[in-house]
C-alpha cells in the first residue's frame, strides 16, 4: 500500500467529465451500480431486519402467516426482559473485558514478530516463519483438549487469563503485519538508522504509524473472532457467570421456550450491536486494508 | 426442548474421542473400587447415609443442569427447598446452556478434572455416559441408603437402567403427544372429540383437512418418533435387548414396521398434507407456530413443550387446541411408548461425603412432593405413582387434561426391552442417518423400505466405528 495513505485522507474522486455524452453515461452507470448495491444491501440486512421486528412483537403476533413487516405495536418490554433475565449486562461486562485483553494482546505480539521478520536477519528465519504460518493451518478446536488441560493445571479454569491466554498470539496477524511491514520503503529504514533510531524507536514512529490500516484491519479481525467465541468460552468457564461471556448467555436466553421467541431474539439484536458500531467506525479501514495489496 | 440434539460438529467430536481416551486411560491406571462396565454393584459402601454423618459442616455439591429458562425456574426453587430444609448439603446449581453444551463441557471436564458431583444428562447420551467410565451406578446409592424405587414408574427406572444396574434417576421424563386444533377439525367435518389414533388416521386427516382448506400435519423430522413408533409395536432399535442386555452392535429396524412407518411418513409429505421443519434449528418450532397461524392442524411435539404451547396458542382466536396420544403404528399397540427425556447421573470423581450428599439431592428431587411440583410446573411427567395421585396432579388433570395424555402413555402398555427404549453409544449420528434416509425418501422419492435399510445400513456402520473406538 502506498506510505502517504495513511498519513492523508485519500482524495475524493475526481469530478466527472464535463463533456455530455459520457456524463449522462456515467450517471446512468451510477444508477445501475447504486440499484445493485442497494438490492445487495437489502439481502443482506433482511435477516437483521426481520430479527429487531420479530424482537418487538407481541407472543400472539409471532405465529402469523404472512409474518409482519413491520412491528405496529412494538413491545418494548422483550429488550428489558433480555437485559434482566438474561443477565446480559454481567455478560457484555465479561466478553468486553475478554475482547479487549484479546485484541490488545494480538496486536502487541503481532506487531513485534511481523517486526522481527520484517526488519531482522537471524537463523532460521524463513523455517520459522513457515512454521508460523503452519499454525494457520491447523484450526483451534484441534488443541482444544491439550489447551483445556494446560489452562486447568495452571490453575486458569474459570478466569480471563484462562478465556484469554490462549489467543494472544495469531500466526495471521503476524502474516498481515508482517506484509505490510515489508511494503515499507527500505530507503526510510535507512533514513531512521542514519538518524540513530533503534529498533523500538523506528518500530513505533515509522512502522506502525504506516502500517495503521493493516493493523486497524487486525484489530477489527481478531475483534470479531474474539466476541464471537463459543465453545472455548463454554469449556473454560465454571460453576458461575463470573467470567461466560455473552454468547453464552445469548445461547442461554436462545434454548427457550416456544412462548419467549421475541426474548431471545431482543437478546440477540442487543449482543449485536457492539459489532456493528465497530463495523461503523472501523469501516474505511477494513475496506481499505483489505483492498489494499490488490494493486501494487 | 427436550430432545435438541449435536448438529454433529467435527471439532466436538473430536474433542469427546479424545475426552473418552482419556477417560479411559486414567480410569485403567486409578485402582476405584467400581470396576467399568456399569454392573458394578460392588460393596454398599461407596455411596451410604455414614459418609455424610459426624461432619459439622455442610457438603457442597455442583449440580450442572440443562433446563431452558422456565423449567429452570422451578428446578431452582425446588433446589432453594432443598438447601432450606437441611443443613447437612447444599447445592450448587450451575446452568449450562443446553442438554448438548452440558454434554460437551462434561466431556471436556474429563481431561482437566472439572466435573460437577451431578449431572443432569439427556436419554441419547446415556450409553456414552456409561462409556466415560466416570459414572457411579446410582444402584450404589439405591443398595447403600436402602432406597425403595417401588413408587417411581418402572418404565422411566427401566430407561436408565442397563446391565441390571440402575446407572441414573430419570428426572425430566416426557413423550411425544399430538397437538390439534379442534376447530380445523370441526371446520372439516371431522370430529373434534376423536383425534387420528393410528398413523393411518393420522394420514386420511391430514388429507381430510387439506381438502377442506384447512391446514395439515406439521410434522418435525425427528427420528424420536420414528423410535417411539417402533416401541409401540414392541420392536427394538438396535440389537442386544435394545443394547441393555450388552453394548449394541448393530441396528435393526430395518423390519415391516419401521418400513410401515417411514412409508406413512412418505404419503404426508408428498401427498402436501404435512409440512416439514427441522428439529433443530431457526424452524425448530415452526410445526407449532403453524398450528397458530393456520398453516397446519396438526403437529407432533414433546409433551414437555406442553405448558408453552397453551400458552402462546391460547392467544390464537382461530386455535382450540386438543392434546392427544401420538397416533401409533397398530392400531392395538403390542408395546408401548418409551420414556424419553433427562436423568440426574452422580460422578465418580467425587468424594464419598459428595457422593452421598449428591444422593440425597437426587432423592429429593424425585420425592413425590418434588414430583408433584415439577409436574405442575413444567409438563413433565410425575415419575411418582404417588405424585400423579396427589391431589395437585388429579386437580391439574381433571381442569387440562393434556397434561394426563404423556402420563397415561408412559404407564400403559407392556414393559420390554423395546418399550424401555434403545440405549446406543452414536445415538446422535444414528438419528442423523435416520434423518437422511427420510429426506432421501421425501426429496428423491427413495421407496420408503429402500431408505428404511439405507438408514440401518449407515447406521451399522456408525455403531461398529463408535464400538472400535471404545474398545470393545
Amino acid at each position: 500500500m502506498p506510505a502517504t495513505d495513511t498519513a492523508v485522507r485519500p482524495p475524493a474522486p475526481a469530478p466527472p467529465a464535463a463533456r455530455p455524452p459520457r456524463r449522462r453515461h456515467r450517471r446512468l452507470r451510477l444508477v445501475l451500480r447504486y440499484t445493485l448495491l442497494s438490492i445487495g444491501a437489502v439481502v443482506v440486512l433482511f435477516p437483521l431486519y426481520m430479527a429487531v421486528v420479530n424482537s418487538l412483537l407481541a407472543p400472539s403476533q409471532i405465529a402469523h402467516q404472512p409474518p409482519p413487516f413491520f412491528p405496529l405495536h412494538p413491545q418494548w418490554g422483550s429488550y428489558r426482559k433480555a437485559w434482566t433475565e438474561g443477565d446480559l449486562a454481567v455478560y457484555l461486562r465479561n466478553s468486553a473485558i475478554q475482547t479487549t485483553i484479546i485484541v490488545a494482546g494480538q496486536l502487541v505480539t503481532s506487531v513485534l514478530a511481523a517486526y522481527a521478520f520484517a526488519f531482522l536477519e537471524f537463523p532460521f528465519k524463513r523455517t520459522l516463519f513457515v512454521v508460523f504460518l503452519m499454525t494457520l493451518m491447523i484450526p483451534f478446536e484441534v488443541t482444544i483438549a491439550t489447551n483445556l488441560s494446560t489452562v486447568s493445571s495452571l490453575g486458569w479454569f474459570n478466569t480471563f487469563p484462562g478465556l484469554t491466554v490462549p489467543f494472544l498470539a495469531t500466526g495471521f496477524g503476524t502474516f498481515l503485519l508482517r506484509q505490510a511491514f515489508l511494503q515499507i520503503p527500505r530507503d526510510l529504514r535507512e533514513a531512521a538508522q542514519l538518524d540513530g533510531y533503534g529498533h523500538f524507536r523506528f518500530l513505533w514512529s515509522v512502522a506502525v504509524p504506516l502500517a495503521r490500516p493493516a493493523l486497524a484491519a487486525l484489530g477489527v479481525f481478531s475483534f470479531l473472532s474474539a466476541w464471537n467465541q463459543y465453545l472455548w468460552p463454554l469449556l473454560v468457564t465454571g460453576n458461575d457467570n463470573s467470567v461466560r461471556t455473552v454468547q453464552i448467555g445469548l445461547k442461554q436466553l436462545i434454548n427457550t421456550q416456544l412462548d419467549q421467541i421475541n426474548v431471545s431474539l431482543a437478546g440477540t439484536v442487543i449482543a449485536v450491536v457492539p459489532l456493528l458500531i465497530l463495523l461503523v467506525v472501523f469501516q474505511k479501514q477494513l475496506v481499505r486494508s483489505l483492498t489494499s495489496g490488490a494493486v501494487k | 426442548m427436550v430432545l435438541s440434539r449435536h448438529r454433529t460438529l467435527l471439532p466436538v467430536a473430536a474433542l469427546g474421542a479424545a475426552a473418552l481416551l482419556l477417560a479411559a486411560c486414567s480410569s485403567s491406571s486409578s485402582s476405584s473400587s467400581t470396576t467399568s462396565g456399569g454392573a458394578s454393584t460392588t460393596s454398599a459402601t461407596t455411596c451410604s447415609p455414614a459418609a455424610l454423618s459426624g461432619r459439622t459442616s455442610p457438603v457442597t455439591i455442583n449440580f450442572w443442569e440443562s433446563m431452558p429458562r422456565a423449567n429452570g425456574q422451578t428446578l431452582q426453587a425446588l433446589t432453594d427447598t432443598f438447601n432450606h430444609s437441611q443443613t447437612k448439603v447444599h447445592v450448587n446449581l450451575v446452568v449450562q446452556t443446553s442438554y448438548d453444551d452440558t454434554w460437551q463441557k462434561y466431556q471436556a471436564g474429563l481431561t482437566n478434572g472439572e466435573l460437577p458431583d451431578v449431572v443432569q444428562l439427556q436419554d441419547t447420551d446415556t450409553q456414552g455416559a456409561v462409556d466415560t467410565q466416570s459414572i457411579l451406578p446410582v444402584q450404589n446409592c439405591i443398595d447403600g441408603f436402602h432406597y425403595s424405587t417401588g413408587d417411581l414408574l418402572p418404565r422411566a427406572l427401566a430407561y436408565w437402567n442397563l446391565d441390571k444396574a440402575q446407572q441414573a434417576m430419570p428426572f425430566a421424563v416426557s413423550g411425544p403427544v399430538l397437538y390439534y386444533n379442534k376447530a380445523a377439525f370441526q371446520k372439516a367435518g371431522l370430529d373434534p372429540a376423536k383425534p387420528p389414533a393410528t398413523l393411518a388416521d393420522l394420514v386420511t386427516a391430514a388429507k381430510a383437512l387439506k381438502a377442506a382448506g384447512q391446514g395439515g400435519l406439521g410434522l418435525k423430522i425427528d427420528p424420536w418418533y420414528f423410535e417411539t413408533e417402533l416401541a409401540t409395536a414392541n420392536q427394538v432399535l438396535v440389537n442386544n435387548a435394545n443394547g441393555r442386555s450388552a453394548r449394541a452392535t448393530r441396528a435393526v429396524f430395518a423390519n415391516p414396521t419401521g418400513t410401515q412407518v417411514f412409508t406413512y411418513l412418505d404419503q404426508l409429505v408428498r401427498s402436501g398434507s404435512a409440512g416439514t421443519n427441522s428439529a433443530n434449528g431457526a424452524d425448530e418450532f415452526d410445526n407449532l407456530l403453524g398450528v397458530g397461524s393456520g398453516k397446519y392442524s396438526m403437529a407432533i411435539d414433546t409433551s414437555a413443550a406442553l405448558g408453552t404451547v397453551q400458552q402462546l396458542l391460547s392467544q390464537y382466536p382461530n386455535v382450540q387446541l386438543g392434546v392427544a396420544p401420538l397416533p401409533t403404528v397398530e392400531a392395538t399397540p403390542t408395546g408401548g411408548v418409551q420414556p424419553a427425556g433427562s436423568a440426574l447421573w452422580i460422578s465418580k470423581k467425587s468424594s464419598a461425603a459428595a457422593q452421598a450428599a449428591s444422593w440425597e439431592y437426587i432423592a429429593f428431587l424425585d420425592s413425590t412432593a418434588s414430583q408433584t411440583t415439577w409436574a405442575a410446573g413444567t409438563g413433565y411427567i410425575p415419575l411418582r405413582t404417588s405424585a400423579a395421585q396427589s391431589s395437585t396432579i388429579q386437580t391439574l388433570w381433571s381442569t387440562n387434561p393434556g397434561y394426563k395424555v404423556a402420563y397415561t402413555q408412559l404407564t400403559s402398555g407392556i414393559e420390554s426391552d423395546a418399550t424401555a427404549g434403545a440405549v446406543l453409544g452414536p445415538f446422535d449420528d444414528v438419528r442423523t442417518a435416520v434423518i437422511n434416509a427420510e429426506d432421501s425418501m421425501f426429496v428423491n422419492g427413495v421407496a420408503p423400505a429402500t431408505a428404511v435399510a439405507q438408514a440401518q445400513t449407515a447406521s451399522n456402520a456408525l455403531i461398529t466405528s463408535y464400538n472400535q473406538r471404545i474398545g470393545s
